[in-house]
């Protein structure tokens, strides 16, 4: 497959005005996980991630392939059990390096818990 | 067969996005079951399908001390962000591994090193390697699950 290349510093609307592409660069999530926490954990999707470590319920300690330049990256994330029965569910941030990111699944904010829906995405700039 | 590209010195994320445009994820059978510390339950290391993908293809992925090197420079102190990055992009990939060669190399990736370097050496082990058969069926009491002391192929890894 070749490599093709489009070099371009502006993305421009024929109405609606242009973008500078560094806002698509610096924008996008560099990294990504969608996984099942519960019975034997599995990846079901993902982007720059290497492993993902079951370390107890609830905790995850996700590993990344292409490294962050620093642990300053900024993640957001959700967990669900793809059903619209009980009580709240959350994702919390836990350790993180600029190859890693630990996170822990809750019920109700406060105990932890192991959920079919367990996803996050991180933004920041790449080493 | 997918021929991976001449890959060194393209910026590892962009050949990560190549790979998951053009490989199919390999969801793999094996599991790492380690213990990092005492006081805590095993931990069980589960490798991503799209990154063993790239393991199996080759020439993507880079050497694992490349990330060796890197967790060394954020350890030392006034650590601001990454200088040596571009180990990550120019070293040469490594070549195409078999399930087993990229399970070493996850394990040296993402296990504490102090887990492989010596994880016989003990009054039992710190480190399995299993098939994800082998782990308990339910996640009954996880939070207490350690390795085996006495292992057989065919019996579960942790309990």
């Amino acid at each position: 497959m070749a490599l093709g290349k489009i070099k371009a510093d502006t993305l421009e609307h024929s109405t609606a005005g242009s973008l500078d592409t560094q806002y698509v660069v610096k924008g996008s999530a560099k990294a990504w996980i969608h996984f099942n926490g519960t019975g034997t954990v599995a990846i079901k999707d993902s982007l720059n991630i290497a492993s993902l470590s079951d370390a107890g319920t609830g905790l995850y300690n996700c590993a990344i392939s292409s490294d962050f330049s620093n642990a300053n990256f900024s993640t957001t994330g959700a967990a669900g059990e793809n059903d619209d029965s009980g009580g709240n569910r959350s994702l919390g941030l836990r350790a993180k390096t600029s190859g890693t990111q630990n996170v822990r699944g809750f019920r109700d904010g406060v105990s932890a818990d192991d959920m079919v829906e367990m996803c996050f995405q991180c933004m920041g700039d790449l080493a | 067969m997918t021929v991976t590209p001449q890959f060194q010195g393209t910026h590892l994320f962009d050949r990560l996005c190549w790979a998951k445009e053009n490989l199919e994820g390999v969801q793999s059978d094996y599991r790492v079951v380690y213990e990092d510390k005492i006081d805590e339950c095993a931990k069980i290391l589960v490798p991503d399908p799209n990154w063993m993908a790239c393991a199996l293809q080759g020439g993507i992925l880079p050497p694992v001390q490349v990330y060796w090197e890197l967790a060394k420079d954020e350890a030392e102190e006034g650590f601001t962000k990454h200088t040596r990055g571009y180990l990550l992009h120019n070293t040469e990939p490594v070549e195409a591994m078999t399930e087993e060669q990229a399970l070493e190399y996850l394990i040296m990736k993402d296990c504490p090193q102090h887990v492989w370097r010596d994880y016989d050496s003990g009054n039992k082990p710190k480190m399995v390697i299993c098939r994800k058969e082998q782990l308990p069926a339910t996640r009954e009491w996880r939070n207490a699950w350690k390795i085996s002391e006495e292992l057989a192929t065919d019996e579960t890894v942790a309990a």
